[in-house]
């Protein structure tokens, strides 16, 4: 993956690129993709704006205030350092897991095409299972650093971090959310595999979670039908199927460079949710291949300078929050764009940044904002002792 | 793999993984820890190495992520570029919505071109309430535009629907200025709407079109095909609720071609005049429904065709009349015909699909057949009785006589049954039979109006001797009251039969008018037979049952008929006091110009010469002034019979 220039040594561009701040390009990335996905949902969302509020701006509108406080958020969790989130760990694990009770209490919680998944407060729903991202993210990393503080095995690793992953999971999933479920247990792998436990056990516990997804996937009608429609399309393409359908069509019908800003024929309610799970579908028929490989360079770029900030992060725990952070946004990507082009069934998880989301890119917005926290606090290698992985300053 | 933590040192070769350790240059790499201290689990490791472990696995998940977008990439390639072609296909199929462009039916017309139904452009005024800003304010200003109240039209606007139709035809002009108001989620659809300027006049020969646009009765049926005219194509972009997408053009396939129209043999004002002289007597005897037909004998052309039916049902069939003076006296305010009068048009064209035993009209077959094939002359004497039993059936005159020498003139202008029966004998079975369907009965009369029925008619098989009575005075056969002036015309135009027509000429939509190919004739008397036969019924006017179609002026000959009606439910025998009255016959006698039937159904007084006569001798002597047919000489305009006559005097003469 190193450039390298015709005498053989590193591109300049490299070098260059590697004393630039990791802050810096994520708060970029992270400012082009809201400003793209903000547009994009604008053109995604006029008619189904129209019908539901009728006025064609009302779901931008939303969207705008949403990214609002999104940005607020993000420049708070930016600059606060997050090594203080260590102390707030556990807290924020219990007010997840309250959250997702919460939500399973009949009559309390708001139900959206058979998934109770919201908590409302007045015109403001909130997902639990979005916080409870973050709040698992932050424990799992607090945990393998306490633990090794404490000296203890892998073991005692292991025990905790799969029992309250499969605790939040198993909550998410009676929800039924499939989708945020594997981003639950995608998080809570990512901070034991970053731990460097050996890959024996984790490989166990990876195989168990698939073992369970693909048995919860089969006795549940509602994701069989999905799991059914995306192993054969073309015989569900008016049920089940349709959606990945419209979604193909959507981006196929796009060719290079798009139908123009708006201009796509899809989000006139022949795909559903055009400006939020399938948004990725929009950009493809509007903007084209150059669009759609647009945004996967940015939330490609995202995730790995995100990785770049854990590997210098200062201390244990900013390394391995930064990687389940990473992790969070590149296994929505992928869940999200997969289910777009087909090659994942659909679970309704919205697009990282881009997707009409609310509280989801609030949340989201928390997390990036850590993971900059995280970037500001890096430790860049000085040219003479790079090319070795240790400390930048001795210990 | 990693360009952040890989060394960055010129000069250098690629840069190494650290894990690859059989790498030689490595002088300031000090010894890495090693990366599964065994047992592991146990191991307290160093934060170096700690360190270490993360960045190796870091290099793993950036390998998955990249090999994941590797994929991604592949596959959006796979979908955008290679397929593309088949899914921007499936977009614009699924978009693409081909629209039926209706064309303007065509005018029917009468012969001189007065309208009779035509077909004017309109336009659909639908409001796609979600596109709606302003209800108040748009529902002020369409209001008038519209013609509707802004109260009713502001919650329309309002729906929450996205498709609301709020006019249905809107003038082209009021449609304009609609559009010039340019409110967005107001579209306009072409529309057409189908106006009739003369009410219903005609309205069972003209037919009807429905909900769809297509003619389902009358000509408008049968000449569907024509008047429908070619309707365009238009291809349009939609979105599944059936709203064209913005920024997209109309490509139109195919431009709506307008129907031909129809230039019909009638004339309105004959016509408007038979419906009324017909109206006012259904109404003056109570009758359920009559029909009249007035034709140019030479062409067959049908000058006019009434067709009505009484709006409330008449009262018991045979009882008295309350206070009536019959239909002859019944003239002056015209009747309403329509909704909320006495009088509606029929919902079929009666004269051809309404089928009766027609009576003594039907005596024609028996006396042309005698009179061709030399069995009578008009002077031929029988001694006639006023009853006679055949098979142990008894038949009888309509009044008591004593056994009398009549000649067969005499016969036929006292309309005798016994009479008749006795000439029929004289002619046989065979021929009998075959004059019934040489006269045109039995078979569709060839116009191909729809519910056109070629009656029933008694075969060889069915045949018994009592035919020699019933069916020589036209009972048993049923025919229409069309088949019984197409025979009368035969008459009338010197033994040649024409074949009746409604429709004189198509007018394409560029104005061009093509005649249609005149009517095919056959002989079906000798000329001499028919002179003869003429002459023989004008004494039915002169002084027999049909006195009361005379017509001032003008020699008439005819013939009237007074039929039982049968029983439709199967029973046996006929309806007690029901009785079909006929009279068909032409004019002037001598040369016959117009020939004309009125037939009554169930009227009281129930003879044809005391109902239809009267009606015949009104819209007669109007056709005959309106085409200013010369009067015959030597009557001195004066009727040849003493008309008019008293109602009493009437039915006595009738009888």
């Amino acid at each position: 993956m190193t450039a390298t220039n015709a005498a053989g040594g590193t591109a300049r561009w490299v070098v260059t690129l590697r004393r630039v701040p990791t802050s810096t390009i994520l708060v970029a990335l992270i400012a082009v993709l809201c400003v793209f996905g903000t547009v994009m949902v604008g053109a995604a969302s006029e008619v189904v704006s129209i019908e539901t509020y009728g006025s064609a701006w009302s779901i931008m509108v939303r969207q705008c205030m949403w990214l609002g406080l999104g940005t607020a958020v993000l420049v708070v969790t930016a600059r606060m350092d997050y090594r203080r989130l260590r102390r707030l760990a556990k807290v924020i694990l219990i007010v997840g897991f309250g959250g997702l009770l919460l939500v399973l209490v009949p009559h309390l919680a708001v139900s959206v095409t058979g998934s109770s998944r919201w908590l409302g407060f007045g015109s403001f729903d909130v997902q639990p299972s979005e916080i409870m991202k973050l709040a698992l993210a932050i424990f799992a990393a607090d945990l393998v650093v306490r633990r090794e503080e404490a000296g203890g095995s892998e073991r005692t690793i292991l025990g905790p971090l799969v029992l309250v992953t499969g605790a939040a999971a198993l909550l998410v999933l009676v929800q039924p959310d499939m989708g945020t479920t594997v981003v639950l247990g995608c998080i809570g792998l990512s901070v034991l595999l970053a731990s460097g436990v050996s890959f024996r056990p984790v490989a166990k516990v990876a195989g168990a979670v698939v073992v369970i997804a693909v048995v919860a996937s089969l006795v549940d009608p509602y994701r069989r039908q999905r799991i059914l429609a995306f192993l054969n399309p073309g015989a569900h393409a008016s049920g089940s199927g349709y959606q990945v359908a419209q979604s193909l069509i959507g981006l196929g019908s796009g060719h290079l460079f798009g139908v123009g800003l708006g201009s796509g024929t899809e989000q006139w309610g022949y795909l559903p949710n055009p400006h939020s799970d399938f948004i990725f579908s929009v950009i493809g028929q509007d903007l084209g291949l150059v669009g759609a490989l647009f945004v996967i360079v940015l939330l490609g770029a995202m995730c790995w300078f995100g990785l770049r900030a854990a590997t210098r992060a200062p201390d244990r725990f900013g390394g391995l929050l930064g990687v389940a952070l990473v992790c969070w946004i590149a296994v929505e990507t992928l869940i999200n764009v997969g289910a777009v082009i087909g090659l994942l069934p659909v679970t309704g998880i919205p697009l990282p940044f881009v997707s009409y989301g609310g509280s989801s890119l609030v949340v989201t917005m928390a997390g990036a904002g850590v993971l900059v926290s995280i970037a500001r606090h890096e430790r860049v290698p000085s040219p003479d002792r790079l090319g070795v992985e240790r400390p930048v300053r001795p210990a | 793999m990693s360009p952040t933590l890989a060394p960055a040192r010129p000069a250098r070769p690629a840069p190494s993984r650290p894990e690859a350790p059989a790498r030689p240059s490595r002088p300031k790499t000090p010894a890495r820890p090693p990366r599964r201290p065994a047992p592991g689990r146990k191991a307290v490791r160093s934060a170096a190495a700690r360190r270490a472990a993360l960045s190796r696995r870091v290099r793993f998940l950036r390998l998955g992520l990249v090999v994941a977008l590797v994929i991604v990439a592949a596959r959006l390639v796979d979908v955008q570029v290679v397929h593309s072609g088949q899914y921007q296909q499936q977009a614009s199929q699924e978009v693409t919505q081909k629209v039926t462009v209706p064309a303007l039916r065509g005018t029917i017309t009468d012969r001189n071109g007065v309208v009779l139904v035509t077909s004017v452009p309109t336009d659909e005024v639908i409001a796609d309430d979600f596109q709606i800003r302003h209800p108040a304010t748009e529902a002020k200003a369409l209001a008038p535009l519209l013609g509707l109240s802004a109260a009713t039209l502001r919650p329309l606007l309002s729906e929450r629907n996205g498709y609301v139709p709020l006019v249905q035809h809107l003038s082209t002009a009021r449609a304009k200025k609609v559009s010039n108001l340019a409110f967005p989620g107001i579209t306009m659809m072409g529309n057409s709407v189908t106006e009739t300027p003369d009410g219903t006049l005609a309205a069972p020969i003209v037919g009807g079109v429905n909900a769809a646009g297509a003619g389902d009765a009358g000509l408008e049926s049968q000449y569907n095909s024509r008047l429908s005219g070619r309707p365009g194509q238009e291809t349009l972009l939609e979105s599944p609720i059936g709203v064209q997408l913005p920024g997209t053009s109309v490509a139109e396939k195919s431009s709506p071609a307008a129907g031909t129209g129809l230039q019909l043999t009638i004339d309105a004002p004959l016509q408007y005049t038979a419906e009324q002289d017909l109206a006012q007597e259904i109404v003056a005897s109570h009758a359920k429904s009559g029909t009249a037909v007035v034709m140019d004998v030479q062409t067959g052309q049908i000058l006019a065709m009434a067709n009505l039916v009484a709006s409330t049902p008449a009262g018991s069939p045979g009882s008295p009349p309350a206070g009536t003076s019959g239909g002859a006296g019944n003239g002056g305010t015209p009747v309403t015909i329509g909704p909320g009068g006495p009088v509606q048009e029929a919902p079929t064209n009666l004269a051809v699909t309404h089928l009766y035993e027609p009576g003594s009209v039907f005596k024609i077959v028996t006396f042309s057949a005698a009179l061709a094939d030399g069995v009578i002359t008009p002077t031929t004497t029988y001694t006639v009785p006023d009853t006679r039993t055949i098979d142990g059936y008894l038949f009888h005159d309509a009044t008591p006589h004593p056994t009398q020498p009549m000649t067969a003139t005499q016969i036929i202008a006292q309309s005798s049954n016994i009479g008749t029966s006795f000439i029929a004998q004289g002619l046989g079975e065979t021929r009998l039979l075959a004059q019934v369907k040489k006269l045109g009965f039995g078979s569709p009369t060839g116009l191909h109006f729809p519910g056109d029925s070629p009656g029933l008619i008694v075969t060889r098989n069915q045949w018994s001797t009592t035919d020699y009575v019933s069916l020589a005075i036209g009972q048993t056969d049923a025919v229409s009251p069309l088949q019984v002036l197409d025979a009368f015309n035969a008459e009338a135009n010197g033994g040649v039969f024409v074949t009746p027509k409604l429709v004189r000429a198509t007018i394409a939509p560029s104005g061009a008018v093509k005649a249609t190919a005149p009517s095919t004739t056959r002989r079906v008397m000798p000329a001499p037979v028919a002179k003869e036969l003429a002459t023989m019924m004008e004494t039915v006017v002169n002084n027999g049952t049909g006195v009361a179609a005379s017509v001032p002026g003008y020699l008439i000959a005819g013939k009237t008929g007074t039929a039982q009606i049968p029983y439709t439910n199967g029973q046996v025998g006929y309806i007690t006091g029901a009785f079909d009255a006929t009279f068909v016959g032409f004019a002037p006698a001598n040369h016959p110009v117009l020939s004309a039937i009125v037939e009554l159904d169930r009227p009281t007084p129930i003879y044809g010469g005391a109902v239809a006569a009267p009606v015949f001798s009104k819209i007669m002597a109007y056709a005959l002034h309106r085409y200013d047919v010369p009067t015959t000489p030597g009557l001195n305009g004066k009727a040849q019979a003493n008309v008019p006559l008293t109602q009493t005097q009437l039915v006595k003469a009738a009888t």
